[in-house]
């Protein structure tokens, strides 16, 4: 029972990486109904630019947490004004490709940049009061249900939580999230409303790209090394769960990570560690197949 | 005389089938390097034709084609390895000679790697009763890693440290015999009934159900021919390389073949050969200084021609343009692609300028400008520009000789990185792919090149 409890508890926290990474995915489909491929890899320049920024600047964790964000939400806006907008008019599929196209770029450009070697990230960064109270409440956890959980683990749960509902608080409360709502409802109608379309794109991509940044960080934190290729499965797997969850929806994505991290454990646990992606993506297809539009999706009416 | 479509159709494939058995006979003195990657763009015209059968023509985005691949590149290979030489062996009992039954044996594997693909493709399509566009795209990725995770698996292919020791069958002639046979398949059938329900379900699947189109019985039908023409591909690609991985299959490779068919276009069957040349000699162009400048040369050569294709009239000479082209790169790339020593550069070089040089103005003669003569002037210039970076590199002031040092040093870190630019860029300039969704018809053709003769119109 401890066993399982204890897969569970590295399912969830596993899970919620792919969560913190979905949420951006989801929100950049929810409003251009575009898988952007380059997701995984703004979350790798987000961790790399919070490398550089404790090695050589000498920052803090959150100071390097916010330059990393602020970094790729300016990633993000030109990637969104150089490699998608021209094509907007354009079938999806010609964006899908410009979006392979950056993902390439940025993995490959990575390598030529900060070379193709991991380097370790400087994980003992995680101190202070935050810290310490990760690690009594880890030491808690521990103690009450056998369960052993890592304070970074602890906090990559608690900041997919806080981001997902802020971002579920931002979306249904504010006036830009509203406008964001409306984008994705209908862009044309949206349009016509009064709401300048571009810039509610672009503060999408502001906001994912952030958030993909922030996974980055995070997540280098817990794994405590990085490379130029570092988000190319984690990215894929993120866009699985945002579909599983039904995407563009924005709980959707953190219970379709959750359930890619749990099941991917399970299988780790009681199966074999070399069938853990096969029976993830097994579970994917089987849970589309009972609902077609993800656990959270609505099913469209087809109009005629 | 001008040539009816009767006589010119045998005509046609009679110079195809000389053309093919002679540079098969050929293929053993030619380098093999640049044998290689001839093959490979075969075996990716077959991947992305097919595929363009799923994604372009019927519309069910696959993201999971290297999938089916490696079902039948696995499954033929085992075939071949463990059962290919007692096959051979009874056959010669019932008195088949040697010389005929390794390839008799070879046709069987692929026919089995293919079919078997083609059921994998039946159990990916059915889902399509009740998953639609992007939800069914992650079920062909899924459903591709799955299939590459089971390879893993395997031990008796190798598992993952991959399946060696398969026999070498695929030749120059099977290759493009198969992309040939690929290419007329999937021709034929969209120029038929059931071809015009599989471009219903793209246009407007509600409209085609209305109008009495099984959709998802043709969905399927999709996926399980696509399937198996790339399963044939899996074959060929195994008993070329007589190695496989598991690695060759991941979602990488899928995503290369999607590239290959929205780049060359989405739908046109042309599109997607030219797609799969482009995309298949570009990373091997890139690899050196000498072919990474004979990409620039070629993008030059677009520079110069787009004014014209622009020109009212130009949609239709695109494809001429892009083939013209298409031989302009594969010629400069291939020959480039031979500078692989430093000692070989100074003898390949002069020919490729040359010969590239020569292309271009056939180019730009063949999209058919009149106008073309400053644009001329403009590619010679390039050209020239491009032979004296070689030919005379004591000319160059020390600054650019430094520059192009450093580049030569450090040219494999550099390749990708301008492969993803010049993807993006590609998409950009044409976000509907090069050809759209033109076809290389005979009419196309005769538009192009004015000496096939067109039948005048009877006159009133």
């Amino acid at each position: 029972m401890v066993e399982f409890a204890q897969l569970l508890a590295q399912g969830i926290a596993w899970g919620s990486v792919y969560a913190l990474i979905a949420l951006g995915y989801t929100m950049v489909y929810g409003v251009l109904r575009l898988i952007n491929f380059a997701h995984g890899d703004v979350y790798m320049v987000g961790a790399f630019i919070a490398f550089y920024a404790i090695t050589y600047a000498h920052a803090g964790l959150f100071a390097a947490l916010v330059i990393a964000m602020a970094g790729c939400a300016l990633l993000g806006v030109i990637i969104e004004r150089g490699a998608y907008r021209p094509l907007r008019a354009h079938p999806r599929l010609a964006v899908l490709i410009t979006a392979i196209g950056v993902s390439l770029f940025l993995e490959n450009g990575g390598q030529l940049l900060f070379g193709p070697q991991p380097k370790p990230f400087p994980h003992e960064l995680l101190t202070g009061g935050l810290a310490s109270g990760l690690a009594s409440a880890s030491a808690a956890i521990e103690r009450s249900t056998g369960v052993i959980i890592a304070k970074e683990q602890l906090l990559i749960i608690a900041a997919a939580l806080i981001m997902m509902g802020g971002l579920q608080l931002f979306v249904a409360k504010t006036k830009a999230g509203k406008a964001i709502r409306a984008v994705a409802a209908d862009r044309g109608a949206a349009s016509l409303m009064g709401i300048n379309t571009d810039t509610i794109i672009s503060l999408t991509f502001v906001i994912g790209s952030a958030l993909a940044a922030a996974a980055g960080v995070l997540v280098s934190l817990e794994v405590a090394q990085i490379d130029p290729i570092m988000g190319l499965m984690p990215g894929l797997k993120a866009f699985v769960a945002a579909v599983l969850g039904g995407i563009g929806n924005i709980p959707g994505a953190m219970i379709g990570g959750i359930i890619m991290g749990i099941a991917e454990y399970l299988v780790v646990g009681y199966i074999s560690s070399s069938y853990r992606d096969a029976i993830a993506f097994a579970i994917l297809i089987i849970i589309l197949l009972l609902k077609p539009t993800g656990i959270t999706g609505k099913g469209a009416v087809e109009k005629v | 005389m001008t040539l009816t479509a009767r006589r010119r159709t045998p005509l046609l494939a009679a110079a195809v089938v000389v053309c093919l058995v002679g540079i098969n006979a050929a293929a053993p003195g030619l380098n093999p390097y640049l044998v290689q990657i001839v093959i490979y763009i075969g075996i990716n015209i077959i991947l992305a034709v097919s595929l363009n059968l799923i994604s372009g023509f019927t519309g069910q985005l696959n993201l999971g084609h290297a999938g089916f691949m490696a079902v039948g590149a696995y499954l033929s290979a085992g075939l071949t390895f463990y059962l290919g030489g007692a096959t051979q062996h009874a056959l010669g009992h019932v008195g088949i000679p040697g010389w005929l039954a390794g390839p008799i044996v070879f046709l069987i594997a692929l026919l089995l790697g293919g079919l078997m693909a083609a059921l994998c493709g039946v159990l990916v399509g059915l889902p399509t009763l009740r998953l639609r566009g992007d939800y069914l795209a992650i079920v062909t990725l899924g459903f591709g890693e799955i299939l590459r995770t089971i390879i893993v698996q395997l031990d008796v292919v190798g598992a993952a440290r991959g399946f060696s020791g398969i026999p070498q069958h695929t030749t120059f002639i099977w290759t493009y015999a198969w992309a040939a046979l690929t290419i007329i398949a999937v021709r034929n059938l969209m120029a038929s009934a059931h071809g015009r329900a599989l471009a219903s379900v793209r246009e407007d699947e509600m409209a085609a159900q209305v109008m009495g189109i099984d959709t998802v019985r043709y969905k399927v039908i999709a996926f399980a021919i696509g399937a198996f023409f790339a399963g044939i591909a899996g074959g060929l690609f195994g008993h070329y390389l007589m190695y496989l991985n598991p690695g060759m299959f991941s979602f990488l490779r899928s995503i290369e073949i999607v590239l290959m068919v929205v780049l060359g276009g989405m739908g046109s069957i042309a599109g997607s050969v030219v797609g799969a040349i482009i995309l298949t000699v570009l990373p091997e162009a890139l690899r050196t200084l000498a072919g990474m400048l004979a990409v620039a040369y070629t993008l030059a050569w677009v520079g110069v021609l787009m004014p014209c294709l622009a020109r009212p009239g130009g949609a239709r000479r695109l494809a001429g343009g892009a083939i013209a082209l298409a031989v302009v790169a594969v010629f400069a790339t291939l020959v480039s692609g031979a500078d692989l020593g430093e000692g070989s550069r100074a003898g390949v070089t002069p020919w490729l300028g040359l010969g590239t040089l020569v292309l271009g103005v056939a180019a730009i003669v063949a999209a058919g400008t009149r106008r073309g003569v400053p644009r001329i002037a403009v590619g010679v210039a390039v050209g020239a520009a491009f032979c004296a970076l070689f030919l005379f590199p004591q000319i160059l002031p020390p600054s650019a000789a430094a520059a192009r040092d450093w580049l030569s040093a450090n040219v494999s870190q550099l390749r990708m990185v301008i492969y993803a630019g010049l993807l993006i860029a590609l998409m950009l300039a044409r976000p509907q792919g090069i050809l759209g969704k033109a076809e290389l018809t005979w009419r196309v053709l005769q538009s192009i090149f004015p000496v096939v003769k067109r039948r005048a119109p009877a006159r009133a």
